[in-house]
C-alpha cells in the first residue's frame, strides 16, 4: 500500500487520532501508576458493591421488571420532543415573520404524531405503574356477564 | 445573525409516503378508540390507503426532481418501485386478513406495523441521501423485528424475532460505520454529491473503500447474501407466514433498491472504485448462488426450503450489480417484480393448505394435495415453476434477462454458474410438485375453506406471474423508460 493515499486524509482525522491516543494514555496512566505505589489491604467492606454508602441488599444480577424499559422509552420520546421544541420556540418569532403559519403547523404535526404515541401508551395502560391487562379483563367480564 | 435557510417543501413529491403514513395513524387510532372494530374494516382501511398511495404515485410519472434539500429523489425508477412495493403490501394485507383470524393477533397493531414497514420501503426507493436511506432501512427492519415475534405463543416465533433483532442490529451497526467513513472522506452524505465528487477525482483512500465495503456488508445482511445469510432460514421458519412472505419479498426488494441507490451512482461506472466493488459483489453473488441452492436441496421444512430458495435468488439478483450496465439494472427491476409475485404466491399457498394448529410445515405434508385441493396444488406448481424459471412464467423472462446482462458484460463464468445452479434448483422445486401429484397422503389434514381474501391474494399473484411471463412487454417498457432517465 502506498503512503501517498494516506496523505489525502483530512487533517481533522489526525486531531481525532491524537485525542483518542491522549484519552487512552490518560486512563492507562491513572489506572496503572497508582497500582505501583498504593498499599493493597482488601477487606469485606471494601470488596462489597458500592451503593452510595448504604449496605447493598442482594446482588445486582436480578431480573428487572420490563416496565422499567417501557417507561424509559416513553421518557426518551418526550425528552427528544423538548430537544426540538426549545430551539423552535427560541427562533419562532423570527421564523414567523419570514414563513408565516407554516412554522406553527410544522410543530403542530410533529406534536400530533407524538400525541398519537402518548394516546397509544395511555389507552394500553402503560402509564400506570400497576399494569392491568385490559384485554384479559374485558374477556373475563364478557364471560361472567 | 444570518437568516435560517428553509428548504423548499414540495409535499406533492412525497404524496404516496404521506398517504400511507396517514392511513397507518388513522388505523392505529381507530383500533384504540373504536370498541370491537371488525377486522374486515381494518383490512379495508389499509387497502384504501394502499390503493390511494398507488394512484398518487402514478401521478408522479415524469417527475425528475430532488426535494427537501436533496434528501429525496423522485424519478421514474422510484415511482415504478413504489408501485411494486404497494402491490406487494396489498397482497400481504389480504393474506394477513385470513391468517390473523386463524391465530387471533392484535390485528390493528399488526396492520399498522405492516404499513409502516411499507412506508420504510417507499422511503428507501426515494432516497437521495445516505441518511434517508438509513432511516428507511431501519423503519423496515424494526417493524419486521416486531412482526416476526407476533405469534406470542409460538417459541419458534420468539426465537426468530430475537435472532432477527440481534443480527439486524449488528448489520445496522455495520451500515452506520460505513456511512461514517464515507462521510469522513467525502464530507457529505448526499449520494449525488458523492457521485460527482468521485467522478471528478479518485480519492484513493483505503478508508473510502472500507466505507463502501462496510455498507455492502450491512446491506448484505439485510438481503441475506452468503456469507451473511445465516439468520434467514430460522427467521423465515419462525415468523408468521404472511410476514415470512413480506420479509422474503418486500424486505429483500428494499435491500436491493438500497444497493441500487448506493452502487449505481451515476457518473462513476468507469471509476476505479467501481472495479473494486464489482469484484466484491462477484464473489458474494457466486457464493450466494451455490450456498442457497445447495442448502435448499436438503431441507425438509417447506418454509426453510423457500428461505434457501430466496437466498439463491439474492445471488441471481446481485449478478446485476456485477454486470453494472443499464441492461443489468433493468433486468434487476423486472426480476424483483416477478420475484415478489411468485414468492408471495408460494407462501399464500402454504397458508391456504393449513389450518389452525395444523400447518403443513414439512414438504412431505404436501403429499396428495392435488387430490384433495386441486386448485391449491395447481397454484403451488405455477409459483414453484416460476421460481425455478420455466418458460411461460415471469421467472423465466427475468432469469434470461439477468443472465443475458452478465454475458453482455462478459462475465461468462458467473452466468454459467447461474445457469448450472438454476438447473440444480429444479430438483427441489419439482420435488414438492412430485409430492403433491404423485404421492399419497401420509396424514389426513382437515380442509379449511378458502376465504375470499386469500383467494384474491392467490389469484392476483398468479395473474402477476402469468402476465409478466406471457406479456413481459407491459412492465419492460415502463422499466426501460425509467432506467434511461436515470
Amino acid at each position: 500500500m502506498d503512503t501517498s493515499s494516506f496523505i489525502s486524509m483530512p487533517a481533522q482525522f489526525i486531531a481525532a487520532l491524537i485525542f483518542l491516543l491522549a484519552a487512552i494514555a490518560f486512563v492507562a496512566f491513572n489506572v496503572l501508576v497508582p497500582r505501583l505505589f498504593r498499599p493493597i489491604r482488601p477487606d469485606q467492606e471494601k470488596l462489597s458493591n458500592y451503593e452510595c454508602g448504604e449496605r447493598p441488599i442482594g446482588g445486582p444480577w436480578i431480573r428487572f421488571n420490563i416496565r422499567f424499559y417501557i417507561i424509559a422509552i416513553i421518557f426518551l420520546i418526550f425528552d427528544v420532543e423538548v430537544l426540538f421544541i426549545i430551539p423552535w420556540a427560541v427562533v419562532y418569532r423570527r421564523l414567523y415573520s419570514e414563513l408565516g403559519m407554516l412554522v406553527f403547523w410544522e410543530m403542530f404535526v410533529f406534536l400530533t404524531v407524538l400525541g398519537v404515541g402518548l394516546a397509544y401508551c395511555w389507552v394500553k395502560g402503560h402509564l400506570e405503574w400497576v399494569f392491568r391487562d385490559k384485554l384479559a379483563e374485558d374477556k373475563s367480564k364478557t364471560l361472567s356477564s | 445573525m444570518t437568516s435560517i435557510q428553509i428548504p423548499e417543501l414540495s409535499f406533492s413529491l412525497i404524496a404516496p409516503e404521506l398517504i400511507l403514513c396517514t392511513a397507518a395513524i388513522v388505523i392505529l387510532l381507530v383500533d384504540l378508540y373504536v370498541k370491537n372494530v371488525e377486522r374486515i374494516n381494518i383490512t379495508l382501511l389499509a387497502l384504501i390507503g394502499i390503493v390511494l398511495a398507488f394512484f398518487s404515485a402514478g401521478t408522479l410519472y415524469g417527475a425528475s426532481e430532488l426535494a427537501f434539500s436533496w434528501l429525496i429523489i423522485r424519478d421514474d425508477m422510484s415511482v415504478v418501485i413504489d408501485q411494486i412495493f404497494l402491490i406487494g403490501a396489498a397482497l400481504i394485507v389480504l393474506m394477513s386478513h385470513h391468517y390473523s383470524e386463524r391465530y387471533h393477533f392484535p390485528y390493528g397493531e399488526y396492520i399498522v406495523l405492516l404499513l409502516f414497514s411499507t412506508l420504510g420501503m417507499l422511503i428507501i426507493s426515494a432516497s437521495a441521501d445516505l441518511i434517508t436511506l438509513f432511516l428507511g432501512v431501519e423503519l423496515v427492519s424494526i417493524t419486521l423485528f416486531v412482526l416476526t415475534g407476533f405469534e406470542k405463543k409460538s417459541l419458534l416465533s420468539g426465537e426468530a424475532s430475537l435472532k432477527y433483532l440481534l443480527l439486524g442490529a449488528f448489520s445496522s451497526a455495520f451500515m452506520v460505520y460505513g456511512i461514517a467513513f464515507i462521510f469522513g472522506m467525502c464530507r457529505t452524505t448526499n449520494l449525488i454529491s458523492i457521485g460527482s465528487l468521485l467522478s471528478e477525482d479518485f480519492i484513493g483512500s483505503p478508508l473510502l473503500i472500507l466505507g463502501f465495503a462496510l455498507l455492502l456488508v450491512g446491506l448484505g445482511f439485510k438481503i441475506a447474501l452468503a456469507p451473511f445469510h445465516m439468520w434467514a432460514p430460522d427467521v423465515y421458519q419462525g415468523a408468521p407466514t404472511p410476514i415470512t412472505a413480506w420479509i422474503a419479498a418486500g424486505s429483500k426488494l428494499a435491500g436491493f433498491i438500497a444497493l441500487v441507490r448506493v452502487f449505481s451512482l451515476p457518473d462513476i461506472s468507469f471509476h476505479p472504485l467501481a472495479r473494486t466493488w464489482v469484484e466484491g459483489i462477484w464473489w458474494l453473488s457466486l457464493l450466494t448462488m451455490i450456498i442457497g441452492n445447495a442448502g435448499a436441496l436438503v431441507q425438509k421444512d417447506i418454509k426453510r426450503m423457500l428461505a434457501y430458495s430466496s437466498i439463491a435468488h439474492g445471488g441471481y439478483l446481485s449478478m446485476a450489480f456485477v454486470s453494472h450496465n443499464d441492461v443489468g439494472l433493468q433486468a434487476l427491476l423486472f426480476y424483483l417484480a416477478a420475484y415478489l409475485f411468485m414468492t408471495i404466491g408460494a407462501f399464500a399457498v402454504v397458508i391456504a393448505a393449513g389450518r389452525h394448529g395444523e400447518e403443513r410445515r414439512r414438504i412431505s405434508d404436501f403429499a396428495g394435495l392435488a387430490k384433495r385441493r386441486p386448485f391449491l396444488a395447481a397454484m403451488m406448481s405455477l409459483f414453484l415453476l416460476s421460481l425455478a424459471g420455466m418458460p411461460p412464467t415471469a421467472g423465466f423472462i427475468g432469469k434470461v434477462w439477468l443472465f443475458g446482462s452478465a454475458i453482455q458484460a462478459q462475465y461468462y463464468g458467473l452466468a454459467i454458474v447461474g445457469i448450472l445452479t438454476t438447473l440444480f434448483s429444479f430438483y427441489y422445486y419439482l420435488r414438492v410438485i412430485v409430492y403433491m401429484y404423485m404421492r399419497d397422503e401420509e396424514k389426513e389434514f382437515e380442509a379449511e375453506p378458502l376465504s375470499v381474501s386469500l383467494t384474491l391474494a392467490l389469484s392476483l399473484s398468479a395473474l402477476g406471474v402469468l402476465i409478466l411471463g406471457v406479456f413481459p412487454n407491459t412492465l419492460m417498457k415502463v422499466i426501460t423508460n425509467s432506467v434511461i432517465v436515470l
